[in-house]
Parts: C-alpha cells; structure tokens; sequence
C-alpha cells in the first residue's frame, strides 16, 4: 500500500511517517499544502492519502474535490484537529473515506487503513 | 474576556499534552496581560476567526519548547529545525482545533488560521495585546498560553417585505444562521420610521413591483444613513438596475434559496 501525506507540519508528515513505516506501509511522497498534494497525487499515483484541513495555499477539503472530480476512485482519510460535526461531514461528503481527529492513537490511522 | 471562552482552550491543551508528552498540566496562574511574558523566547501563535475571532499565543522559553518538542518526536533536538519547530506548531494547532470542536457544541462556530513560529524576546503582538495568560506546568516547564479572544456582535438584520409569509421565512434562515433579526417591516415607510430609533447593520429589501415609491425610499435610506448596508430582494432585473444605480451593497433574486440568501448577507460582513 503505498501511501501520500498531505499536513502543513513536518512534525506531523514525520509521525505519520513512523506510524506508517513500521507496520509495513510505504510513505511514497510528503505535501505541505492541499495545492502540492493535488499535484502529487496525480503525479504518484497513491493508493491512499491523508489530508490535513487546516493548510496554507488551499485546504484539505478543496484539496479533496479537486482530487475526487479528476479521480472518483481516490481513497483519502483525513486527519485533522479540528473536528466539528459540520466540518466532518463537509469532508465525508466531499468524498473522504474516515475522519480522525489530532491527536490520534497510531492505531487509529492503521486501522482506518485497514479498513480500506 | 469570558471564563466560558478561555476553558476549551484549556482543556483541550491539557488533553493534547497527556496525548502527545503522556503527563499532566498544573493550572498555576492566570493574568491580564499588556506585553509579552518574560523568559520566553519562542511563541506560535494562530488566529482564530467566525464567531469568535482573535489570537492564541503559545509561549515558553527556549530550553523548555526544545524539551517539548524533543518528547514530542522522540528525538533529542539541541536547535530548532523543521521538526522540532514545528512540532510546536502541531501543538498549538491541536489546542485550537480541539477548541474549536468544544467551541462548536457551544454554539459558536469557529475556524482556525495555520500556526506561525517565532522565536525572540521582542516579537510584536500588539494587534492581539491585552491578553488573558495561562501559566501551565507540565512537569518542571513553565509554558503560557496566552488568549485574546472576542465573541463576535451578531451582525443586526432588518427585514423589510410586504408579504407576511416571506417575512417569516427570511427571519428562519437568517435568525438561524448566527445573525440578529431587530425587527420586520411591512413596507418602505414603515422602514424609515423604524431605522430612527434601531438602526440595524443590514436591511433586506423586498422590492415589489406593485409598491410604488419603493426605490425612491431606498434612495433616501441610502442618503441619510450611508453606513446601513442593503440587500435588494427582486423577481425583477429592471428594478435591480435601478437599485443597483443606487449603490445598494447586495441583491438576490427571488425565487432564492437559504444558501443564496445567506452568501449576499455573510459578504457584508
């Protein structure tokens, strides 16, 4: 499974990062803003994505639509610390597969996916 | 500010530091503030905008944020580099964003800018100055974390529609949506009397063919009180032109959904 991190925070990518690594993900590119994470993405090709909302440039959720109307099959969990009911069901219904909210346990993010 | 404001952003720092460090935070002081707390050197600070707006400041000094952050990441960092500084970051964006999920089951819808890192004695923060400061022990480090946050006014709406049934439902939509409705008028001259005594910071204007004189109560309005904004409500692209010739601030066109209604209100804003 190879997988794309998309957070403003290289504190954040690293964690990410380490939690991936260890149960055997490969992390195949980092973006620190939605805008580059586009970009990436269709430059990658990931199978799966996390996105952070809270971004300079462009935000997670517009990062999301731009990525789901040129690919509607794109698997992307987002991990954020916001987590406001209006605001997880915008990214759920904005094409987002899971929403974890920071901080997170590790597992949490293995098993969302899992889950996919 | 309001203890009712400052304690979600409390809590849910203490939550993300037993998340991320493992431990617990001691509450030791709180004061008013009118410069920065001194021995600390290295501040994020983020704003925080929509129903409430201001700025969060997280501050410590030098040692102490580099202790921090290396529990944070594991690692044992002697400077500030892209990790480390930014696992403040991560910090701070973790409160305010656990704040503002608490803020929500409040009531109060609230969004949150990236945090900024800077380091140094001298920063200015004078936009954000007097500030509520929290000082917090987590284990032997002092950090503050500094609040100036407002609630803000509801912006006051007055209706202006000749139709009963209309009047009701702009007032559901609008009243709903984190404005105040001051009151509901019936017609134009109905309109000037009330604006003399209340005045409301936006009037939308249901302007009816069959209402003669309308636009012309408009002119005045916009004459004797230029800083009330208006929204023209019209079927008609006629009277939008002659509204629009007006300097009016906003228009929807009926038939218009709450979304429409709620996007010309919010620009004024």
């Amino acid at each position: 499974m190879r997988v794309l991190i998309v957070d403003d925070t290289a504190f954040m990518r690293m964690t990410l990062r380490n939690t991936l690594e260890k149960s055997g993900y490969e992390v195949i590119g980092e973006a620190e803003n939605g805008e580059i994470g586009v970009s990436k993405y269709f430059e990658l090709k990931p199978n799966v994505v996390t996105m952070d909302i809270t971004m300079p440039v462009m935000d997670g959720i517009k990062a999301i639509k731009e990525i789901k109307q040129k690919d509607p099959a794109a698997k992307i969990i987002v991990v954020s610390a916001m987590g406001q009911k209006e605001l997880v069901v915008e990214a759920l219904q904005s094409g987002a597969r899971d929403f974890i909210v920071k901080p997170f346990q590790p597992e949490r993010v293995l098993e969302a996916i899992q889950k996919l | 500010m309001e203890a009712k404001l400052l304690n979600p952003f409390l809590s849910s720092f203490s939550q993300a530091i037993s998340m991320f460090l493992g431990c617990d935070v001691q509450k030791k002081g709180v004061q008013a503030i009118t410069s920065l707390n001194s021995n600390t050197d290295v501040h994020v600070f983020l704003g925080i905008t929509g129903d409430l707006y201001g700025t969060v400041l997280l501050s410590t000094a030098k040692k102490s944020a580099l202790q921090i952050a290396s529990a944070m990441a594991g690692t044992d960092f002697k400077e500030f580099d892209d990790i480390s500084a930014s696992a403040l970051q991560e910090l701070l964006n973790v409160t305010a964003g656990g704040a503002s999920t608490r803020l929500s089951e409040m009531g109060l819808r609230t969004e949150i800018t990236p945090p900024a890192f800077v380091t140094g004695d001298k920063i200015d923060v004078r936009l954000s100055l007097p500030m509520i400061s929290v000082r917090l022990g987590i284990n032997s480090i002092d950090v503050y974390l500094n609040l100036s946050v407002k609630k803000r006014k509801p912006t006051k709406v007055l209706i202006v529609d000749s139709n009963s049934v209309f009047r009701t439902k702009s007032v559901d939509i609008i009243s709903s949506n984190g404005f105040k409705i001051i009151g509901e008028c019936s017609n134009g001259l109905e309109c000037l009397n009330f604006i003399q005594s209340n005045k409301p910071d936006i009037i939308l204007y249901d302007l009816n063919k069959s209402e003669a004189g309308e636009i012309q109560i408009l002119e005045q309005i916009k004459q004797k009180y230029p800083v009330i904004k208006i929204i023209v409500a019209t079927a008609l692209g006629q009277n939008i032109q002659r509204a629009v010739s007006l300097n009016i601030d906003g228009y929807v066109t009926k038939p218009y959904g709450d979304k429409a209604l709620l996007t010309a209100l919010k620009n004024l804003c």
